[in-house]
C-alpha cells in the first residue's frame, strides 16, 4: 500500500540537510534559508550541514544524526536536500524506515540523494520526490513553483500546474520541436508506477537489499558529468540483469554535461541505449524534462502513471499528497 | 547437487597456438598487434587472430555479435590452447548474455586479461567453473621482466605460483602506495577471485555477480575519483560481499586521485588510502593495499579459483598455494 505525505501549510518547518556532499560555501546555506523563507515556510538547517569529512558534510554519524532527527521530529514537515555530490549511500542501512512510514513527510532532492529517495520509497512505501536540490534553484519561477509544490497548490504562471490536483501535474516536453525534441526509438503507451532517479545511484543499489523493484515500473533516469561509455556500463548492468526487460516503459531525462568528453571514438548514449530497447521492444523516449536543473519537473516516486513515449508525456493517475 | 569440480586449463607449451581476440575495445593501431605477435613468436607460440579484430563500433571492437563470435570461434578451435585478449577498454560486459558457457566448460582453456576483461574472467570462472587469469593482456605481457616472468609461470607452468615477492625497488626516490600497506591485520586463506572494481560493480545484481564467500578478493581500478572508489566499495559492503570473505588485496589503483577521471570531480576529497581504512579497515579480515597487479607496468598474474593465503600479522605474506594449470600430456595419458 502506497503511503503519501501531507502537503505543507504556511510557516511549516522544512529541514535543509546535506546527507551527501558538503554545500559549496556558507552562503549556499544562507541562500537556501532565504529561499525557503521567501516561500513562506520555516527553514531548519541541519546541525552538521557544514561539517567536513572528505567530500561529505561531516562523518557518516553526523549526517545520519541530522537525517534521523528530521525524520523523527514531528515538528519537521518536510526534508529538502541542499546539494548532491557523494555520500548518501553510507546512510541507508541505518534509517528509521518504520518511523518514516508511520509519519511520512515530503522528502525532496536529486543527484546522489537518489539513494535516499529510492531506499525510503522502497523500504517505507512512502512517495518520495525527485526534484531540484536547493543549490539548483536559480530563478524566481523555480522558487514559486517549489512553493506551490510543497503547499500542494496551483501555480499562477503560464503552465498553471496544480500540485494538489487529484492527478499530479504531468511531465511533458514543452516545446516538442526546438528545446526538448523528444525522440522515441520505441513508441508506445504504458502504465506503471513511477520510479525515477540517477542512473549511477540506481546501479549502486544493485545486489544490495535496497535494490529497487523495477518490475512493471515506468523508469525515469538521468545523470550528470559522466562519459557515454560509463553510462553505457551502468545501462548494460540494467540490461544483463534482465531487469530492463521487466519494466513497463523507459524515460530518459537530461544527461547534463555528459557526452564523449574528449574521447576520440564514441557514439551517443542515445544510440547505445536505443540498440538495447529496440531489441527488447521497450517503449522508450529521450529528452524528457527530468533531471537536476531548475526547469526540470518534480517526479514523485511510486505514483501510478502512463507514459506515452511518442508524445513525451507522463500523465499521473493519482495525487501525490494525502488530504490535510 | 554438489558443485562440479573446478576445471583447470592445460599449461601453454612452446609450439602451441593461441587465439587473439578483442572482446572489449579495438587495438589503437595495427602496430599494437604486431608488437604482441612478435613477442609470441619469440616465446615459440603460434597465433590465430579473431576475424573481427580490427572492427569498431563506438568504443568497442565491432558490435557485440562480432566480438562474441570471435571468442566462440577461437575457443571452439581445437588447435587453440589459450585465448588472449589483445586489450581491455570497454564492452566485455555487453557480451555476457551472448556467451555459451558450456563451451568454456567442455573445453577448458587459458583466458588472460584484466581491466574490462574482468567481466569475462569472473563470469567464465563462475559459470563454467574454470580457472581464469587476471594478468596482462597479450598487448602488455612484455611490459616488464617482472610482469612477463609471472605471466609465463602462471600460464606455462604446472606448479603453484607460491610466495609472491615484489619487483625490485629503484635505488632512489619514493613510490606510492607502498607495496604492501596493511589496512587491516589478520590471516586468511581461500580461493582467489577479483579484478577491476568498476567491472565488478557492473556485475552486481546480475547472474554474474561476484562470489566472495570464503575467498581472498583482489580489487583494483585506474583513473577513478576517490569518491567513485568509495561508492563501489560501499556497494560491495552493503551487498554483504565481505561478510564471509577471507581477505582483501587492493592493487595500487594508479591515477585514482582527485581529478584522475577527468569527469565527475568534486571540490573536496578523501584519499583512496583513507577510504580503504574507513570502509575495509574494520571488517575483521586481512586487507592490504599496493600489491602490483592490474593497471601498473609491473603486474603479477592472479588465477581466479586457486587456493591462496594472506597473512598481514607481521610482514605481509601472500602465497598462491595451488597450481592454476595442468599438464596436457598427463591428461592425454588418462
Amino acid at each position: 500500500m502506497l503511503i503519501k505525505p501531507p502537503s505543507l501549510k504556511s510557516k511549516d518547518r522544512i529541514a535543509l540537510l546535506a546527507p551527501a556532499s558538503r554545500p559549496a560555501k556558507p552562503s549556499a546555506l544562507k541562500r537556501a534559508e532565504a529561499i525557503v523563507s521567501a516561500m513562506n515556510f520555516t527553514p531548519v538547517v541541519g546541525a552538521h550541514a557544514l561539517d567536513m569529512h572528505g567530500p561529505m558534510a561531516g562523518s557518516d554519524e553526523a549526517r545520519l544524526c541530522d537525517l534521523i532527527s528530521a525524520i523523527e521530529d514531528d515538528s519537521i514537515a518536510a526534508i529538502w536536500f541542499l546539494t548532491g555530490g557523494y555520500g548518501s549511500l553510507h546512510l541507508i542501512s541505518n534509517l528509521p524506515y518504520s518511523t518514516f512510514a508511520k509519519n511520512p513527510k515530503i522528502v525532496l532532492g536529486a543527484d546522489d540523494n537518489s539513494h535516499l529517495l529510492f531506499a525510503l520509497h522502497q523500504a517505507s512505501r512512502v512517495v518520495t520526490f525527485y526534484g531540484n536540490n536547493l543549490d539548483r534553484i536559480d530563478s524566481k519561477a523555480a522558487v514559486e513553483r517549489m512553493a506551490h509544490f510543497f503547499a500542494g497548490t496551483q501555480c499562477e504562471d503560464d503552465n498553471q500546474l496544480d500540485y494538489g490536483a487529484a492527478q499530479f501535474p504531468p511531465l511533458q516536453v514543452k516545446d516538442k520541436v526546438v528545446a526538448d525534441f523528444c525522440y522515441a526509438p520505441v513508441a508506445g503507451v504504458k502504465e506503471g508506477s513511477v520510479l525515477a532517479g540517477n542512473l549511477t545511484a540506481l546501479v549502486s543499489l544493485f545486489g544490495t537489499k535496497f535494490e529497487p523493484q523495477l518490475s512493471e515500473t515506468i523508469l525515469l533516469l538521468e545523470d550528470r558529468n559522466e562519459r557515454n561509455d560509463i553510462l553505457d556500463r551502468w545501462f548494460t548492468t540494467l540490461y544483463i540483469s534482465n531487469k530492463l526487460a521487466t519494466i513497463a516503459a523507459l524515460g530518459l531525462g537530461r544527461f547534463e554535461n555528459c557526452g564523449t568528453r574528449q574521447s576520440a571514438n564514441m557514439l551517443s548514449f542515445e544510440e547505445l541505449v536505443a540498440d538495447r530497447v529496440s531489441e527488447i521492444n521497450l517503449p522508450t523516449c529521450f529528452n524528457l524534462p527530468f533531471g537536476q536543473s531548475s526547469d526540470c519537473a518534480i517526479v514523485p516516486l511510486g505514483l501510478r502513471a502512463s507514459l506515452d513515449t511518442a508524445k513525451g508525456t507522463l500523465r499521473y493517475l493519482e495525487s501525490a499528497f494525502t488530504g490535510r | 547437487m554438489p558443485p562440479s569440480p573446478l576445471r583447470k586449463p592445460s599449461a601453454l607449451k612452446k609450439g602451441d597456438t593461441v587465439g587473439i581476440v578483442a572482446p572489449s575495445s579495438p587495438p589503437f593501431e595495427a602496430g599494437n598487434l604486431s608488437f604482441a605477435t612478435d613477442w609470441l613468436q619469440k616465446m615459440g607460440i603460434k597465433f590465430k587472430l579473431g576475424a573481427h579484430l580490427g572492427k569498431s563500433y563506438s568504443s568497442y571492437a565491432g558490435d557485440d555479435q562480432a566480438r562474441a563470435e570471435d571468442l566462440h570461434t577461437l575457443w571452439d578451435d581445437d588447435q587453440v590452447s589459450a585465448i588472449l585478449p589483445l586489450r581491455g577498454g570497454a564492452g566485455a560486459t555487453r557480451l555476457l548474455p551472448l556467451l555459451d558457457f558450456s563451451l568454456f566448460e567442455r573445453k577448458p582453456k587459458i583466458l588472460v586479461g584484466f581491466s574490462d576483461i574482468t567481466a569475462l574472467l569472473i563470469a567464465i570462472h563462475q559459470k563454467s567453473n574454470l580457472v581464469t587469469f587476471h594478468g596482462p593482456t597479450v598487448g602488455l605481457m612484455f611490459e616488464t621482466a617482472y610482469t612477463h616472468a609471472h605471466y609465463q609461470k602462471a600460464i606455462m607452468g604446472i606448479s603453484p605460483l607460491g610466495l609472491i615477492s615484489d619487483p625490485p625497488l629503484e635505488p632512489w626516490g619514493s613510490e606510492y602506495p607502498p607495496r604492501r600497506m596493511i589496512i587491516a591485520a589478520g590471516k586468511g586463506r581461500g580461493r582467489l577471485t577479483g579484478g577491476c572494481l568498476t567491472l565488478i560493480r557492473g556485475l552486481m545484481g546480475t547472474d554474474y555477480e561476484i562470489e566472495t564467500e570464503g575467498r581472498i578478493v583482489f580489487l583494483e581500478d585506474v583513473d577513478e575519483e576517490p569518491h567513485n572508489i568509495d561508492r563501489m566499495l560501499s556497494q560491495l559492503v552493503l551487498a554483504g560481499k565481505f561478510d564471509r570473505a577471507a581477505g582483501i588485496i587492493i592493487g595500487d589503483c594508479s591515477g585514482c586521485k582527485p581529478g584522475g577521471s577527468k569527469r565527475n570531480i568534486l571540490p573536496l576529497n578523501m584519499s583512496v588510502e583513507a577510504i580503504l581504512k574507513e570502509r575495509l579497515g574494520k571488517l575483521g579480515i586481512p586487507v592490504i593495499f599496493g600489491l602490483k597487479f592490474g593497471h601498473t607496468a609491473d603486474k603479477i598474474t592472479l588465477p581466479l579459483g586457486v587456493m591462496a593465503s594472506l597473512d598481514t600479522t607481521g610482514s605481509v605474506r601472500f602465497e598462491i598455494e595451488e597450481a592454476a594449470c595442468v599438464d596436457k600430456t598427463a591428461i592425454l595419458k588418462k
